[in-house]
């Protein structure tokens, strides 16, 4: 299961928030889109997610085509944007409930998945509240309950642990390596340098819309001949002015 | 669409929005509330104050010469308080007395000589006591005077009867049943369309912008749903709550006036059981078009607004533009007809005046729900474009944000993409909404005051420059969407048969059998003849006033934008029956509405054959120019839909031999260049 972009751009008016942006994610991986704000890593993951119709290129999952073959695509995601995306007048349960059904998850799965989520993530308690009553942290992990009510094979999320606590952000960083050890293919963004280091596989750093470098944490300190990821990024784009 | 998915966000958008506090209030618990505590509460505060009023005693201070029977009439009542003090004009105005009568010194020779005693009545009409005090006073003057009036005849052995030459005997056939739904036809509409209006305006603005402004529309478009069922859900969601708040008000309403409204309803000689409870339940007719009308409209508005605040800033106007014609119910003399039946709200808020007064016309009824399904299905299409549109899904760049706004939404981007072949159905019916609401509240006032330059400013100002503006600012290619091609020299010979003998054929067909089904009342027939026939105007500048400026203008609105913007979507046959119903709606009257029709057919016909505007503009010029010119020749009576038409048989047939002739050159040339295949 791969997650492909190819030459993926997006102008807004004068603009190009994303610039001819390709990269692959294979299953079992964690690419993190690492970059300032305003890289155009988040236009990149909504061109990914079908959100945004690229003015050129393509994204494929699983070898289908968001654009054309839309539905399908994005049965097949698991999508978190930048906030929590929760309906605070419904509760945990029925905000995953709904998201089962729209996902075609029938009545019996979706009990034994909603069951499931709430055991994984430490949510059971929360359940009958109503969203707008949850903390930030418990927002983030019922919104992550909402993203994988349908187990999909492909996640992408947007800045997951912005905004969060240490032990918040620690808590989805074990969500998102325990679905890599189920062989999800993980695509992140994310401008948090030393989490992106620890926590993905490939990186692909993005700056005004391109893709400067791709490769492991590793490889990319090693070529730039830097101690950190934030030091190789920041020699990058020093030195393509 | 899946009707699964709509069902799976209709059950949710639903529960949302009974969870909703603001929604509540609006949908349930005003209308619960509202009618019984106002109605309830007006009832006793009016009910205490008027028997509060029956108690209270009048002060009337007396002047001049005592008159022992007046004064006993006066105080009979029990309701007047005689006074001998001195009193005058300043004590009235004070508020010391009420009333000062003032009687004259020779009372008794008046009296008795059978003469006229004047009595001088000062009062303050500016206070509610001395006022009900003039009333209580005149009434016992009269009284007496009757009294006066009946001794004297019997003096002079006289009977009543000579001073009663006539009198009336009245005998009222309104049912008080009929009553009752009368008072109800007045007060109903207006309740239920602005409730209607006001239920689905907070669901309208959370399920769209507000879905935007919490962050949940995102995650939720990235699901495997497609995006015309998403917003099929909450649409009907927010007609739905439409609905229920209109019948709760409508159930609190009976409620209120059965129980606790009951001394209103008898002000108005109507008892609770009068009302028509029937008749107001079937007020439900007009209430459910209206609502997925109303919701259709606030849904495509709302869903502009990027957030609550915006949507409710957007949404507001519209609550006031409707109030007004909300009120049409009320205005006497309205009624629901071919051409308020299209209306939008007016229409609305006759049809529910006459389903409750139980006198519907059936065929403008239909045309009222029909022509609400039209509204519906634009204002729906608008709001699925929008709604699928990534442009207000996510806020742009500040800059393209404040450049373009919202009105980016409704008008593709200049320079993003290549110039569109044609106008989409949207943007032409929009156009053509446009466009008759500007000639009714502009050109029809304007032509009013000044017919000439009022006819001008109405084809060139506001036809023509809106349908250019749409071609510039929708980024149109002007050729496509006006139909400005090369036609083939016999298209434009035949356009010159046809338009030389439509005139007469149709305008004499249709207008014999309409004289005899639905004549044009007299008025209207010399209003006519004087703005078509006025001797005062020269001929040139009457055939470019009625001629040509109407075969330009209006043929860029009809056989253009909106010919070309349909003609994609339709079968030719629909695109040349809905672009003629629409050119005889234009004309806004139900006395041209079939022969304006049917030449808006031929018109629509000849454009497609041609695939040029041109023929339609030589047609359209032509027609009006025969008229004018022949009815300036041969004196009104024999050309226009406005006499009694004189039908010539030979002239006849060789109208119809030209026309038949023309139509078939037009068939035969087809377009010069080569076929559109949309065509």
């Amino acid at each position: 299961m791969t997650v492909i972009a190819e030459r993926l751009t997006k102008a807004f008016s004068e603009v190009r928030a994303v610039d001819g942006v390709s990269f692959q994610v294979n299953d079992g991986e964690i690419y993190g889109l690492l970059g300032p704000n305003g890289a155009g890593k988040t236009t990149t993951l909504r061109m990914i997610a079908g959100l945004m119709r690229p003015d050129a290129g393509r994204a494929l999952i699983a070898g289908r085509d968001v654009q054309r073959d839309p539905l399908q695509a994005r049965a097949l995601l698991a999508f978190q944007t930048g906030s929590t995306g929760l309906y605070e007048r419904l509760t945990p349960r029925e905000v995953v409930a709904y998201f089962g059904r729209l996902y075609g998850l029938d009545e019996q799965r979706l009990e034994q998945r909603i069951e499931e989520l709430a055991g994984t993530l430490g949510i059971e308690h929360l359940m009958a509240r109503r969203c707008g009553s949850l903390s930030t942290g418990e927002r983030q992990r019922v919104s992550l309950a909402r993203a994988l009510v349908h187990d999909p094979p492909a996640l992408i999320l947007d800045e997951p642990t912005a905004g969060l606590d240490v032990v918040a952000s620690r808590f989805v960083a074990d969500v998102v390596t325990g679905a890599r050890a189920r062989g999800k293919a993980i695509l992140l963004s994310t401008h948090y340098m030393a989490e992106a280091e620890l926590l993905c596989d490939r990186i692909g750093l993005m700056h005004q819309g391109r893709l400067l470098r791709e490769g492991s944490p590793e490889a990319l300190k090693q070529e730039q001949e830097a101690r950190s990821l934030e030091e190789a990024f920041l020699r990058l784009i020093t030195g393509g002015e | 669409m899946s009707p699964r998915i709509v069902g799976i966000v209709y059950r949710k958008e639903l529960l949302e929005t009974l969870r909703d506090r603001r929604t509540l209030v609006v949908m349930v618990v005003l209308p619960l509330c509202l009618y019984p505590i106002v109605g309830i509460g007006i009832t006793q505060v009016v009910g205490s104050q008027e028997a509060r009023r029956g108690q209270q005693s009048s002060r009337v201070a007396l002047r001049g010469p005592d008159w022992p029977e007046l004064q006993r009439s006066l105080v009979d009542g029990k309701q007047i308080e005689l006074g001998r003090e001195h009193a005058t004009e300043q004590s009235v105005r004070e508020g010391r007395v009420d009333l000062l009568l003032t009687v004259p010194p020779k009372l008794q020779q008046t009296l008795a000589r059978d003469g006229t005693v004047k009595l001088e009545l000062v009062y303050d009409d500016t206070r509610e006591r001395s006022r009900l005090a003039h009333k209580r006073v005149t009434q016992e003057v009269e009284r007496l005077a009757r009294k006066i009036v009946q001794r004297r005849l019997k003096g002079h052995g006289l009977s009543r009867e000579l001073v009663r030459p006539l009198t009336t005997g009245e005998k009222r056939v309104g049912t008080a049943h009929g009553r009752g739904a009368q008072l109800m036809a007045r007060v109903v509409p207006m309740l239920v369309i602005l409730m209607v209006l006001l239920g689905a305006f907070y669901p309208a603005i959370d399920v769209t912008a507000g879905e935007k402004e919490r962050g949940t529309l995102e995650t939720l478009l990235a699901a495997p749903v497609d995006r015309i069922s998403l917003m099929a859900g909450k649409y009907l969601v927010v007609a739905t709550a439409g609905v229920i708040t209109g019948l709760l008000n409508l159930g609190s309403i009976g409620l209120t006036l059965s129980l606790g409204f009951g001394p209103a309803l008898r002000a108005a000689g109507v008892a609770s059981q009068d009302v028509p409870w029937s008749a107001v339940l079937l007020t439900v007719v007009a209430m459910v078009p209206a609502a997925l009308f109303f919701a259709a409209i606030l849904i495509a508005i709302a869903a502009l607004g990027r957030s609550f605040k915006e949507a409710q800033n957007l949404l507001t106007p519209v609550l006031l533009v409707c109030q007004l014609p909300a009120l049409v119910a009320q205005v006497p003399g309205i009624e629901l007809n071919l051409f308020t039946a299209v209306i939008p709200v007016v229409n609305v808020s006759l049809l529910t005046r006459d389903l409750i007064a139980g006198r519907t016309a059936w065929l403008p009824a239909g045309v009222t729900i029909l022509s609400l399904a039209l509204y519906t299905v634009v204002a729906l299409k608008l709001a699925a474009r929008i709604f699928v549109g990534e442009r207000l899904l996510f806020a742009p760049d500040p800059g393209a944000g404040k450049r373009r706004g919202i009105w980016g939404a409704l008008l593709p981007h200049r320079g993003d993409r290549p110039p569109a072949e044609a106008p989409t159905p949207t943007q032409a019916s929009l156009l053509f909404l446009v466009v008759m609401a500007l000639i009714l509240l502009v050109g029809q006032p304007m032509q009013a005051r000044h017919l000439v330059a009022g006819l001008l400013v109405t084809e060139w100002v506001l036809i023509a420059l809106p349908v250019l503006l749409l071609v510039w600012l929708g980024r149109v290619r002007l050729a496509g969407a006006l139909a400005l091609n090369r036609p083939a020299p016999a298209a434009m010979l035949g356009a010159l048969l046809t338009g030389l003998s439509a005139w007469y054929l149709v305008g004499m067909l249709v207008e014999t059998v309409q004289q005899r089904v639905m004549p044009m009342p007299p008025e209207m027939v010399r209003e006519y003849h004087r703005a078509l026939f006025s001797a005062e105007r020269g001929l040139a500048l009457d055939l470019f006033v009625l001629a040509l400026s109407p075969a330009v203008c209006e043929e860029l609105l009809f056989r253009g934008v909106l010919l070309q913007g349909t003609r994609r979507s339709m079968s030719p046959t629909w695109t040349v029956v809905v672009n003629g119903l629409l050119f005889g709606l234009f004309h806004i009257s139900p006395y041209r509405f079939v022969s304006t029709m049917i030449l808006g057919m031929v018109l629509a016909l000849i454009v497609l054959r041609a695939g040029s505007i041109l023929p339609g503009m030589l047609f359209h010029l032509l027609n009006n120019a025969s008229a004018i010119v022949v009815g300036r020749l041969m004196g009104s009576q024999a050309v226009t839909s406005t006499s009694e038409p004189v039908l010539s048989w030979p002239l006849l047939s060789a109208a119809a031999l030209l026309f038949a002739l023309g139509l078939g050159l037009v068939f035969r040339a087809g377009p010069s260049g080569p076929r559109d295949p949309a065509g």
